[in-house]
């Protein structure tokens, strides 16, 4: 790990607490546990935005944490990055258990010891339409959601693909991730009307960076 | 408030906000060199000998030969044939320029005389070409002495003509009176022979005395046209001795400097103009984006903002900037993934700190 990477680890990781705490996932006595989202998709308008490593440091950062038991899945099937981030080339995931060729123990990449477990996108070339309308689906997220404390789901592009609002609904909450610069706010309120019937929770902007001198900043009293 | 947006967005585009108020002025400057003005002077010494001319008007005892003399030059300057004539002397236009020409030519330069006391005026002209300035005051100079002198010839011309026609008359008169005269002396010899009848006889002495004053009367008008005469014949000296040139025109080796304010006032319009364009392309650049930047983009939308993750640079300073850090960049295209999975690599030690929110630093 070179000292950039330990550097960007480092702002990630502060910048993914804050998530924690704006989305109600920390450790709450006072909260329900119940009412607590477990499954938490993340989407974003298009490729790049960060969907993907956005899901990666939240997944990794509530495991670290908290110590909770997370489960990344990979449910963005046409691009398997979540699989090609953790080398997981040519393994069995989430649709090999749709098509019921492995088992979802066989799925399951251990990344962190026991606290933090991968499944991949799979193999298996389904129709991603119809693995999101499955059943087998609908059961095997549940199953999932039954043996985590939390789910991070990588989902697709909502504005490329349509299965990214269908699959937002097994999900009990969204997160839409905004690549600073680059997604408009007519891209951000199409990605929010798409995914009218679930439980959008917010919106993480990416990217950011501030050309703003730090003494302009607190001159103008400017909110971040 | 000033949003967050236009800030960031003047922030961002700082060097191409700050292309044109450096060049517009700088443009301007080397383009716009304010005109550089040469300026020759001659001061000359008038007389009240000269006011006396048609050409001046009437002198009066309550105004300085100067304060006549000057304004006798500038009005004269403000003339179109006295301006074509200097310009022509001056070699800056043709005898056959037309008016328009005469006009063009005259707006480049400026001539005037103003007084420097009671018998003291300064010539002055001012062109871009120092030899041109001085060439013009000796123009106009030169020039307001000739019309100086055909005033005087044709006001001598004129009385001149009265005069003589006067006396043609009045030798006529006499000759008459002459006659009647000798044709008395001729009937009455006696009187024209001994004193004494001479002295008593009214007739004759009255025939004589009307002879004797219509000679007096010839007498006069001879003088007076010969005077005239004189007077046509000697107006160029009387010009040179109530006009004289004390200190020549000279070509002047420096510009007349010109003020601050007059050297500032061009590149001050172009900082101004390349304000306005750097001004109204901030704008347009504020107003064209509608992309989400901070969360204060996405208040109308009325939907939490979660967190916000920065652009994570795989270089630093210079590393971290156009063209290096585009580079390092699309060579480190997986740089946010391996940060993000660092995360689960986290050491034993930070692990355990990492509760506490001081992880990450080693
Ligand atoms: N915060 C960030 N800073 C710098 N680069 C980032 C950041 N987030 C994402 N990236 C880069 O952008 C690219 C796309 O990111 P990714 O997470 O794969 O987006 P998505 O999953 O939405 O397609 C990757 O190369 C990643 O390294
Ligand atoms: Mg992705």
């Amino acid at each position: 790990m070179d000292n950039a990477v330990v550097r960007a680890r480092s702002d990630l990781q502060e910048a993914v607490r804050e998530i924690h705490i704006m989305a109600g996932l920390g450790p709450d006595e006072r909260a329900n546990e119940h009412e607590r989202p477990v499954v938490i998709g993340i989407t974003s308008p298009t490729y790049g935005d960060g969907k993907t490593t956005v899901a990666i440091a939240l997944a990794a950062s509530l495991s670290s944490d908290l110590g909770a038991q997370v489960t990344l899945v990979d449910a963005d099937l046409q691009t398997h990055s979540i699989g090609e981030a953790f080398g997981l080339h040519g393994r069995g995931g989430l649709t090999d258990i749709v098509a019921g060729t492995i088992s979802l123990a066989d799925a399951r990449y251990p990344v962190q010891g026991p606290n933090l477990t991968v499944i991949g996108a799979g193999t298996a070339t389904l129709e991603a339409a119809r693995v999101a309308y499955s059943t087998a689906l609908r059961q095997t997220m549940s199953t999932i959601r039954s043996e985590s404390q939390f789910v991070i789901v990588d989902l697709p592009a909502t504005n490329h693909s349509m299965t990214a609002p269908i699959l937002a609904q097994r999900c009990d909450g969204v997160v839409i991730v905004a690549r600073s610069g680059h997604s408009t706010i007519g891209n951000i309120e199409r990605v929010a009307g798409l995914l009218r019937d679930t439980n959008v929770m917010g919106v993480v902007i990416n990217r950011a960076r501030s050309h703003i001198p730090a003494f302009v900043e607190r001159a103008l009293n400017l909110r971040r | 408030m000033i949003p967050r947006k236009i800030i960031e967005a003047f922030f961002r585009r700082l060097w191409l906000i700050a292309v044109p108020v450096v060049l517009v002025p700088l443009a301007v400057f080397l383009l716009v060199r304010p005109e550089t003005e040469y300026q020759s002077t001659a001061t000359v010494w008038v007389d009240r000998s000269l006011g006396g001319a048609a050409l001046i008007g009437e002198v009066s005892q309550w105004t300085t030969p100067a304060e006549h003399q000057s304004t006798a030059v500038n009005e004269m300057l403000s003339t179109d044939r006295f301006r074509k004539a200097v310009l022509t002397r001056a070699e800056l236009v043709d005898g056959d320029a037309s008016r328009t020409e005469v006009a063009r030519v005259w707006r480049l330069v400026s001539v005037g005389a103003a007084e420097r006391g009671s018998n003291l005026i300064a010539v002055t002209a001012r062109s871009p070409d120092p030899d041109v300035s001085a060439t013009l005051v000796d123009a106009t100079i030169v020039e307001f002495g000739e019309r100086f002198s055909t005033e005087v010839t044709r006001t001598a011309t004129a009385e001149i003509e009265h005069y003589e026609e006067q006396l043609v008359l009045a030798e006529e008169e006499l000759q008459e009176r002459e006659g009647a005269l000798r044709e008395y002396i001729r009937a009455n010899p006696e009187v024209a022979s001994g004193d004494a009848v001479g002295a008593t006889d009214l007739n004759y002495r009255t025939l004589v005395n009307q002879v004797e004053q219509q000679l007096s009367l010839v007498n006069e008008l001879n003088e007076s046209v010969q005077s005239a005469e004189r007077q046509m014949a000697s107006a160029p000296q009387a010009f040179s001795s109530g006009f004289i040139v004390q200190d020549p025109p000279e070509a002047p080796n420096n510009p007349v400097p010109t003020s601050i304010v007059e050297r500032s006032g061009m590149p001050l319009a172009g900082l101004a103009l390349g304000m306005a364009i750097s001004m109204t392309y901030l704008y347009l650049s504020y107003r064209t984006d509608h992309t989400v930047r901070s969360a204060e983009d996405l208040g109308s939308l009325g939907l939490p903002v979660l967190g916000t993750v920065p652009e994570l640079q795989p270089g630093r300073g210079l590393a971290a900037r156009f063209p290096l850090g585009t580079l390092l960049r699309w060579r480190r295209r997986d740089f946010a993934w391996s940060a993000a999975s660092a995360i689960t690599e986290a050491p034993p030690e930070r692990q355990k700190g990492g509760r506490d929110g001081r992880n990450g630093h080693g």
